[in-house]
C-alpha cells in the first residue's frame, strides 16, 4: 500500500473533477499555500506564518477546527509578547520560561523556536550565553546541552542565519568558561556549536578544538581540578565526558593530541585513575579502543563467525600516553583482570 | 410581519396554508407582510400574485463580496494583537481600501480570491454565514491563527459538496509534507 504522501497530489486532482467550481476551489487552496495541493505559489514568506500549511510545532488546521486551543498548548501571543518585551529591555518572563524548560515536548519552547526569527541574531548569541551562565551555575558539573531544551532551540536556531567567523572567538570564550565547572558541557559546546551543525565557519572546529586543548591545560593542572568537573554515574550522558574530551565524537577516528597536549594529558590521566578509578578507567579503555567492533574469534582465523568485541588500538595508545603508555596499562589493569 | 429564509422549508413542507394565510392578510387593515424567499427553491408560493412590491436582490458579485468582507476583515484585524506575518498583508486581498485601479484590474482579470469565494458562496445568505462564522473563532482565537486562512477554511467547510473539506481534514499530514 502506498503512502498518503505519494498518493495526496493525485488524489486531490481526482477530487477536484468532480468538484462543483473546482477553479475557484483550486484558488483559495493556493493561497493557502499546501505543499502538495497547490497549483501555483503565492509566497507568503515561510518564517512567522501561521497558516494551514504550516508543518511547525502547531496544527493550525486543528486550531481553526476546534476553535480553541488544544489542552496544553501555549499561546502564541503569549510567546509573541514575550520575545517582543525581551528585544525591548530583556525584560519580561521569557528567559525563565524559556530556562525552566525541562522537558523536549515543553510547548512553550517549540513555539518559541518557532516564532526566534523576531529576534537579531547578536541577541540570540547574548541569550545563548545567559542560558550557558544559567545552566552552569544551577547544574555544576553535571551541565549539558541535551537536558536543556531551550540550549538546543537557540542552537538550531542560530546555525541557521549567516555563519560567522567571529564565532570562533566566541565559542572559545564559552568553552573557557565551562572547563573549570562542567567537561561534559564543554564537550557539548565543542560537538554542537563547533560541529557540523554548528556556528562557525569552514573549519572552525579545528581552531576551536585547539584552543580548548590550550585552555584545559591551564585550567587542569591537577586530578582534582579535572575530577571536580565530572560526574561519577552510569547515565550515558555523563559516564564518558573525558573520553568525549580526548577523542571528541565528530572526529573520532583522527585523535588530535599532541606532543605538548600528551606531556600533561597522559601523567594527568593516570593520576586521576588511582582517585576516581571507576569513572576514569571507564574511560580510559574507551579512549583506546573501539567497542562494539565486528570481528572473528580468533582474528587470525577466517573461518570463524563475526562477534562484536572490544579492540585496541595501539596507535591511539600511542598518541595519548606515548611514554606513558605503561602506566596507563597499569591504571586500566584491575587485580583479577586482564589488561583490556 | 416578517416571514424569513420561506424557501429554507424544503419541498416537502406544505405551503398552502401559508399562502392561504397570507392571502387573508391582505385584506387586513394595518398589517403588511415581508415574505423573503428564493423563488427558484423551496415552497411553490406564487409570490407575484401574493406581494404588491417585489424586490430582487441583486446576486453576490466579487466587488461586494469584497467590500463586505473587507469591512469585516478591517475590523477583525483592528483587534489588539502581534501580527507575526512578515509580509503583513492579506493574500486574499481583503486589507485594501477601495481602490478602482485595484477593481479594474479584478474585473477584467476575474480571476482573484474575491471572484473564488463569490463562485463558492453564490449567495449573500452564505456570505453572511461565513462573516458570523469567522467572527465566532476569531473571538476565540484573536492572532492565534492566521485570519486569511481562517475564512478560506470557513468558505470551503460551507460548501455543499462536503468532499472538498473532508479531504483536507484527512489528508493536510500528507499534503504538507515535502
Amino acid at each position: 500500500m502506498k503512502d498518503k504522501t505519494e498518493t495526496v497530489a493525485a488524489d486531490w486532482k481526482a477530487l477536484l473533477k468532480k468538484t462543483p467550481n473546482a477553479d475557484a476551489v483550486q484558488r483559495l487552496v493556493d493561497v493557502l499555500g499546501v505543499q502538495k495541493l497547490t497549483g501555483r505559489v503565492i509566497g507568503r514568506g515561510a518564517e512567522g506564518f501561521r497558516g494551514v500549511a504550516n508543518d511547525g510545532p502547531t496544527d493550525y488546521l486543528r486550531r481553526m477546527l476546534a476553535e480553541q486551543l488544544a489542552p496544553g498548548e501555549v499561546r502564541d501571543q503569549q510567546v509573541l509578547r514575550d520575545i517582543e518585551r525581551w528585544n525591548r529591555d530583556r525584560g519580561g518572563l521569557m528567559f525563565e520560561r524559556l530556562f525552566d524548560a525541562a522537558d523536549k515536548t515543553e510547548r512553550y519552547v517549540s513555539v518559541w523556536e518557532y516564532f526566534a526569527t523576531r529576534i537579531e541574531t547578536e541577541d540570540l548569541y547574548g541569550l545563548a550565553e545567559r542560558l550557558f551562565h544559567e545552566t552552569l551555575h544551577a547544574d555544576g558539573a553535571s551541565a549539558n546541552m541535551q537536558d536543556q531544551p531551550a540550549l538546543l532551540a537557540v542552537w538550531r536556531r542560530l546555525n541557521r542565519r549567516r555563519l560567522r567567523r567571529e564565532s570562533v572567538d566566541w565559542l572559545n570564550e564559552q568553552i573557557s568558561l565551562a572547563l573549570p565547572i562542567s567537561l561534559r558541557f564543554a564537550d557539548d559546546l565543542l560537538y554542537y556549536w563547533a560541529g557540523q551543525h554548528g556556528v562557525v565557519l569552514d573549519d572552525g572546529w579545528s581552531a576551536v578544538r585547539r584552543a580548548m586543548l590550550d585552555q584545559a591545560r591551564r585550567v587542569y593542572s591537577t586530578p582534582d581540578d579535572l575530577l571536580r568537573t565530572v560526574v561519577d554515574t552510569d547515565s550515558e550522558r555523563q559516564a564518558y565526558a573525558l573520553l568525549h574530551f580526548v577523542r571528541p565524537p565528530a572526529r573520532r577516528e583522527q585523535v588530535d593530541i599532541e606532543p605538548q597536549d600528551r606531556a600533561w594529558l597522559a601523567p594527568l590521566l593516570i593520576e586521576a585513575a588511582k582517585q576516581k578509578s571507576r569513572f576514569v578507567v571507564r574511560n580510559l579503555i574507551a579512549m583506546v579502543g573501539d567497542h562494539d567492533v565486528w570481528a572473528g574469534l580468533p582474528e587470525n582465523n577466517p573461518e570463524t563467525l563475526l562477534e562484536r568485541i572490544y579492540r585496541l588500538r595501539p596507535e591511539h595508545v600511542e598518541i595519548i600516553f606515548g611514554d606513558y603508555k605503561e602506566h596507563d596499562v597499569a591504571a586500566v589493569y584491575q587485580p583479577g583482570e586482564s589488561p583490556a | 410581519m416578517f416571514i424569513e429564509d420561506a424557501d429554507r422549508a424544503g419541498n416537502r413542507f406544505e405551503s398552502r396554508h401559508l399562502e392561504r394565510l397570507l392571502t387573508t392578510l391582505r385584506e387586513v387593515n394595518r398589517v403588511s407582510f415581508v415574505l423573503s424567499i428564493d423563488g427558484t427553491r423551496g415552497p411553490q408560493f406564487d409570490y407575484r400574485k401574493l406581494c404588491d412590491v417585489i424586490e430582487i436582490i441583486p446576486k453576490l458579485d466579487p466587488e461586494l463580496v469584497v467590500r463586505v468582507l473587507g469591512a469585516a476583515y478591517r475590523h477583525w484585524m483592528a483587534e489588539e494583537f502581534i501580527d507575526p506575518r512578515p509580509k503583513r498583508e492579506s493574500p486574499l486581498h481583503l486589507d485594501q481600501e477601495p481602490n478602482r485601479l485595484i477593481e479594474y484590474y479584478r474585473r477584467t482579470t476575474r480571476d482573484s480570491p474575491a471572484h473564488a469565494i463569490t463562485a463558492l458562496l453564490q449567495s449573500p445568505r452564505r456570505l453572511k454565514h461565513l462573516i458570523r462564522r469567522v467572527d465566532r473563532v476569531w473571538r476565540n482565537l484573536v492572532g492565534e491563527v492566521d485570519l486569511d486562512d481562517l475564512i478560506i477554511i470557513s468558505t470551503l467547510r460551507d460548501l455543499d459538496d462536503r468532499g472538498v473539506f473532508e479531504f483536507l481534514a484527512e489528508n493536510i499530514d500528507a499534503a504538507r509534507r515535502d
